[in-house]
Formats: C-alpha cells, sequence, structure tokens
C-alpha cells in the first residue's frame, strides 16, 4: 500500500522539520533533494521565465528554513511548500505583471470519445503535456498536482485555497478538455 | 454527479492503490462492465507518466549552493540581532535622544542662570526698609488711641516717614531729613496731650553715611 510510504514520508518530514528548527542544514538538505525538482515543475505552471523558477525555488525553500516552527503538521509538508510557493509565484507575476497565460476558457463538447482513439492518443506523452499546457491555469494545476504529483483532492484544495469539490469539477472537466485537445492535436 | 463521475473521480486514488479493499472490489466491478471507463482509466494511467517528460530541474547543486547561502548570511544576521537584543534597536534609538534632551536641558539651565545673574531688573518698587534713609532716625511707641488721622498729620508736619515697625512691641522707627525736624516731631509730641508712650532721641541715620 501506498499509505504506508505516505505515512512514511510524513514521519521523516516531521523529523526533518524538528531539524531544521534545531538549525540544522543537512535537515534543510534533504527536504530541499526532495521537493525541489517537484517545486519546479508546480512553479512552472505559473511562471515561464527558468530564472523566475529558480528564484521561488530558492525564497520557498529560504521560507521554509525560516518558518519551519509555525508548521504544524496538519497537512503535509509538500502541501505547506507548494501554498507557499503558489502566493510566492502569484506575486511575482503580479510584481512583474507578466501573466503568460488567459483564462479563455475552451470550449468543450459534450460528445463521447472513441474509447481506444483516445488511449492511443494518451500513449504520446508529449502530446498529453502538449495538451496540459492548453488548459485553463487552474484546470492545468490542478491536473499537474493530482496526476504529476500524487496529491489527493483534499491536499490541492489546501493549496488552491478552495474547497475540496472545486477540485474534484476542475479535474472532471479539465480531463473531458485533455481529451478534446488531444483529439484535436491528432487531426 | 453520475455513477461515472463519482467513479472517475476516485481514478487517481485506485491509481495510486489508496482505495479500501471494499472500494477496490466495487471499482473493479464497475470498470469489468464498462470498457470506456477502462480506457478513461488507461488515460489517467498515461496522464500519470507524461510527469516523465517534464522540464528538467534546474541543477540541485547550484541551486542548494544559493540557498546553503542565504541561509548563512540569514543567520549570521540573526546571531547580531540576538547580540544587540539587550539594546534593541528601539531602546538606543530613545536612548540617543535622551542624550540630546539632557543636552538641551542642560544648555538652558546654564543660560537661565547666567540670565538671572546678571539681570538688572526695572525697580518698579521699593521695600520700605530699602528705602533711602533720612539722615536722622526716632523710635517711638504711639499711645493706643492716636488715630491714624492723626499720625498722617504728624508725620507730614515734621517731613518724616515709618521707615519700619511696628514691631512687637508695637515701636516704630521714624526718619527725618535733618534733626531739626526729629526735635520739632519730639515738642510736638509732648507739648500737646502725650501721643506717645516711649520715645529714644533723634540719633543720626547710620544708612544716610
Amino acid at each position: 500500500m501506498q499509505h504506508t510510504d505516505s505515512d512514511k514520508r510524513r514521519e521523516l518530514d516531521k523529523a526533518l522539520i524538528v531539524g531544521i528548527i534545531d538549525g540544522n542544514k543537512g535537515a534543510m538538505n534533504e527536504i530541499y533533494k526532495a521537493y525541489a525538482p517537484a517545486l519546479n515543475g508546480f512553479i512552472r505552471l505559473f511562471l515561464a521565465d527558468p530564472n523566475d523558477v529558480a528564484d521561488i525555488i530558492h525564497d520557498t525553500m529560504l521560507e521554509v528554513w525560516r518558518k519551519a516552527e509555525r508548521f504544524e503538521g496538519r497537512s503535509s509538508l509538500k502541501t505547506w511548500i507548494f501554498s507557499i510557493a503558489k502566493n510566492k509565484s502569484i506575486d511575482r507575476n503580479r510584481k512583474h505583471a507578466r501573466l503568460k497565460y488567459s483564462d479563455e476558457v475552451i470550449d468543450i463538447k459534450d460528445e463521447a470519445l472513441n474509447a481506444s482513439e483516445l488511449f492511443n492518443l494518451s500513449q504520446e506523452k508529449s502530446a498529453v503535456r502538449a495538451a496540459v499546457e492548453q488548459l485553463k491555469p487552474d484546470h492545468r494545476r490542478a491536473i499537474h498536482l493530482s496526476f504529476f504529483e500524487d496529491l489527493t483532492y483534499k491536499e490541492i484544495a489546501e493549496i488552491e485555497g478552495c474547497p475540496e469539490g472545486t477540485i474534484k469539477t476542475r479535474i472532471l472537466y479539465a480531463k473531458r478538455s485533455l481529451q478534446h485537445i488531444l483529439q484535436n492535436l491528432k487531426k | 454527479m453520475t455513477r461515472e463521475e463519482t467513479f472517475s473521480l476516485l481514478v487517481p486514488r485506485y491509481l495510486r492503490g489508496e482505495l479500501s479493499p471494499e472500494q477496490t472490489v466495487e471499482f473493479e466491478a464497475y470498470l469489468s462492465e464498462n470498457p470506456d471507463f477502462q480506457a478513461d482509466i488507461e488515460f489517467q494511467r498515461n496522464l500519470m507518466t507524461a510527469r516523465e517528460d517534464a522540464p528538467e530541474a534546474p541543477a540541485q547543486e547550484f541551486g542548494w549552493a544559493r540557498l546553503s547561502r542565504s541561509i548563512d548570511n540569514l543567520e549570521t544576521q540573526t546571531s547580531e540581532v540576538s547580540t544587540s537584543e539587550a539594546k534593541p534597536k528601539s531602546a538606543s534609538m530613545f536612548g540617543g535622544m535622551w542624550k540630546v534632551a539632557a543636552i538641551a536641558l542642560a544648555c538652558v539651565s546654564i543660560g537661565q542662570a547666567f540670565y538671572i545673574t546678571n539681570y538688572d531688573a526695572p525697580k518698579q518698587y521699593q521695600l520700605a526698609s530699602e528705602k533711602e534713609a533720612p539722615g536722622v532716625s526716632l523710635q517711638l511707641s504711639f499711645k493706643a488711641s492716636v488715630s491714624f488721622t492723626q499720625l498722617s498729620d504728624l508725620l507730614a508736619q515734621h517731613n518724616s516717614q515709618i521707615i519700619s515697625g511696628p514691631s512687637t512691641l508695637g515701636i516704630y522707627t521714624l526718619s527725618f531729613a535733618d534733626k531739626e525736624d526729629c526735635l520739632s516731631m519730639i515738642s510736638a509730641l509732648t507739648s500737646k496731650e502725650s501721643l506717645v508712650d516711649t520715645y529714644t532721641s533723634c540719633a543720626a541715620n547710620s544708612q544716610s553715611q
């Protein structure tokens, strides 16, 4: 069961946070190694410039170091770190006023897709990634956090600051959008 | 929400093996009855594996080196702050202000002392004892029956003025411009109905010297 792995991760994270509170840089290094790659993918959902992404990873991790004692352990460490990163990314976007995406909603026709065709389409990873890039920002983040980061709906809701039901709906619509985008890409 | 949507939402948990045994049985039963749903599962499984194409994270060693430096700087700043905690910033700031205030107060005090000691106040009034005493004085005690009018007339007639008194024994000191006035005063006091209980002889006033 992955539950066990998840629980182990949670216990390890707690120990690392205690280490950080004690000023142990080794513990911080462990957290950096564990979460920086995932943060990279997440922050790219907000920021296009790799330098900005690197800055936000750095700033997020520095905040983890500074505010470790405020981490109460109610949510997972990953959720907490991603929440910090999200806020910093949004601030950076506001600061530079350079939102790269639009809120344009993709028109989804409610028509049944051929299952086998969809399966074939989704086998091309680059196509899937290209399709994800075309989703609305909040749908893209929901898909990314759910399918790429293995976060639960509850955890995603904590990061996004919205009800769990909203995340379920976003993922449902995002999947439909993805299927249509993939179909169009094929054409 | 339809039954399909409900199961669809369970897919990530199913793929991660997070469903309970009962949920898994129910889920797989639904899966076996719906080939399209199976395809959806595979789609989502592929979606999960698409992360493998995710852009490379920046070289971690550089990112960590940068973070490590920032942490060191942060710790240095923190230790400097804790060292100066015994003398908080606000306290030192107010300490400086107190010094300035103390110096200003000292300057004002010295200035006032200098001004007061050198101030030559205009003489708007003068105590009787400070008056320039005429050359001759006489001490006496009037009878209780002497009225204010009688006393005033006497003083006016003999160019005299009270320069002190009455003392606890009722003695006044009168001054005169010269001895002649003083003697005429004594003559007047004794020739009339006695107005005085006692009196001294006319004496030269020391203040006139």
